[in-house]
């Protein structure tokens, strides 16, 4: 068995595909950076101060004005309230929630990565991952020695889980490494908060508590973890009844916009929450953002992504097991 | 050619175990902090903080106040204070900051409110110029037209408008004595409209009584803006008939330019 794995993950460093990923990364992280590094030289210079207490509080002036607005939807005004109750929290607790440095890049990154980005670079690797042995004839050969077959999907789906790791790891690492020429190396042992919980459109402080930021960097990429993995299960079931690349790859990136495309659209929609790719914000979670789509909670996304990730399973295994490939 | 196959056995193993196990224990982690909230450890942080000098906040100008102060019906969104700070900053050497603490739709009760706020006194404390405008919505209610004709009505609302500056202008010098606070005068939006009379008659009456209550405290200083709209308002309003469009806004601002720069030293800074 390990010598399948082995042999799956020897492939996949071999078909390149995890290099095109660390090539994206290291492509786009300075370019997120120096974005980020604009965004607050900019506000900086528009209040002519980068004092973090005034900025926060020209930020909390500027969404209360925006409430003022009649054309806002009600439920992005609950957000927008949220937003600066917690706001408010750090103010008067004198915690900068965005102290410069890597690691806040860092949290900030995975923070907004988590929904999209992420998701991506793992479909890139996962849509094709047993249809690509259909396009290149080698499935034959795969199936004809004497392991049964759930064991070569096996090996296949825990080299997978693998890779998914190691994209989800070089990106934060890459993140840190990249960002710190900008930003600096500091940081780890930041506070920052965690914690806020949400009552009928109130902001539940009690539970609110400091966590290192390494600490908090470790949780929040594990979460984000959880989430890719479920991507890359859906994935795989996709690459096991799709047989070619482009339309897996093509039904993915569909899947995980749209998921992203309806938190937007309709949030008052409740059935989207059912819908694995509207659950990939695990992170906010943590940082206790507000949840734009109502009645949504932690037991219910790992749930909903659980049983996403159950289900894609059992499917492909049952129809890999089934399927009569020498035809 | 066997050690190397085994070297890279070795190194894509742990490569990817070692990725695995770390966000495994991220994610059990999270988990575990998430279902089972711990109770906040803030209050002690907290009070240790309060100990700690604040850091010095830099801003010259921190305006409060109303939609006007936001800027509302000016094209370009800057509104009379951002004109004002750019014109300072042409004659001025060092950084012209400006905090903008106005909320659109304000009342003088709000504003009240808001200065009550520990964090918005700490920024006062900074500031050396302090314009605000207030009072509009309190007579004008905001939309349009004028709601309350009922005179009785208007001048209720008058005496709360007189307690409330009154209020706000000496909880402001409680926070600072040295900035120089610029109060606006409200200016009629309706003033070509058929009760002219009985707006107008409103308007400076609430003119009068700001200028009554600021005229008891020092470096605040009452600018009018009634004459500005009173000739041609369709020129200088926005269309929405009440709030100044960028023309109005030019305006006011040009107004606080002239008595800033006239104040002494404030060129050579």
């Amino acid at each position: 068995m390990i010598g399948l794995v082995y042999n799956e993950m020897l492939k996949m460093v071999r078909k390149k595909r995890l290099w095109v990923i660390l090539g994206i990364l290291v492509i786009l992280i300075p370019i997120f950076t120096y974005a980020q590094a604009q965004t607050l030289e900019r506000a900086a210079k528009q209040i002519g101060t980068s004092d973090w207490k005034v900025v926060l509080k020209q930020q909390i002036i500027d969404q209360q004005n925006r409430l003022t607005s009649s054309r806002l939807p009600e439920e992005w005004k609950a957000f927008i309230k949220l937003n600066i109750q917690q706001q408010e929290y750090y103010l008067k607790n004198d915690i900068n929630p965005t102290a410069p440095g890597a690691p806040t890049f860092m949290r900030k990154f995975v923070e907004e990565s988590v929904s999209l980005f992420l998701p991506l670079l793992v479909v890139i690797i996962a849509a094709d991952l047993v249809s690509s042995e259909h396009s290149s004839g080698t499935i034959k050969l795969l199936l004809t020695r004497p392991v049964r077959r759930w064991k070569v999907l096996l090996s296949k789906y825990i080299s997978l889980l693998f890779a998914t790791s190691f994209i989800v790891l070089s990106t934060a690492i890459l993140s840190y490494l990249l960002s710190g020429v900008i930003f600096g190396y500091g940081g780890w042992d930041l506070p920052v908060l965690s914690g806020f919980q949400e009552k009928n459109g109130a902001l539940l402080t009690e539970f609110v508590h400091l966590i290192p930021q390494w600490k908090y960097l470790l949780m929040a990429y594990g979460l984000s973890w959880l989430a890719c993995i479920t991507v890359a299960t859906v994935s795989f079931m996709v690459s096991v009844l799709v047989r070619s690349t482009a339309s897996g790859m093509g039904i993915m990136l569909a899947a995980v916009i749209s998921g992203n495309l309806l938190m937007q659209l309709s949030p008052t929609w409740g059935a989207i929450k059912y819908f694995a790719f509207t659950q990939l914000r695990l992170t906010d979670y943590l940082s206790g953002r507000p949840i734009l789509i109502e009645g949504m909670t932690l037991p219910l996304s790992i749930g909903v992504l659980g049983a996403w990730s159950v289900v894609a399973l059992i499917i492909a295994f049952v129809t890999f097991s089934r399927r009569d490939v020498l035809a | 050619m066997h050690s190397n196959h085994r070297l890279r056995w070795i190194s894509i193993f742990a490569v990817a175990i070692a990725s695995f196990s770390i966000l495994l224990i991220g994610s059990i982690m999270s988990l575990i902090e998430l279902f089972r909230p711990q109770t906040s450890n803030l209050q002690q942080s907290a009070s240790q903080k309060a100990v700690s000098p604040s850091s010095p906040t830099v801003g010259r100008i921190v305006s409060l106040g109303d939609s006007l102060t936001r800027g509302i019906g000016d094209d370009s969104g800057k509104g009379y204070i951002q004109l004002f700070r750019e014109q300072l900053q042409k004659s001025s050497k060092s950084e012209v900051s400006l905090v903008n603490l106005s909320v659109s739709g304000a009342t003088s009760t709000d504003l009240r409110k808001q200065i009550s706020q520990p964090e918005t006194a700490n920024l006062l404390k900074s500031a050396e110029i302090i314009p605000l405008t207030i009072g509009g919505n309190d007579l004008f209610r905001g939309s349009g037209r004028l709601e309350n004709t009922d005179p009785e009505t208007v001048e209720k609302a008058r005496l709360t408008y007189q307690e409330n500056i009154d209020f706000i202008l000496k909880d402001i010098r409680k926070q600072n004595s040295k900035a120089t606070i610029f109060v606006f005068g409200l200016y009629n939006p309706f003033g070509d409209l058929s009760e002219a009379k009985q707006t107008n008659e409103f308007v400076a009456q609430w003119n009068q009584t700001a200028q009554q209550v600021i005229a008891k405290y020092d470096r605040v200083v009452f600018i009018p803006t009634y004459d500005l709209f009173q000739l041609e308002p369709k020129r200088y309003l926005f269309t929405d008939h009440f709030h100044p469009n960028q023309y109005g806004y030019q305006r006011i601002a040009n107004r606080l330019t002239q008595l800033v720069i006239d104040q002494e030293g404030m060129e050579t800074k």
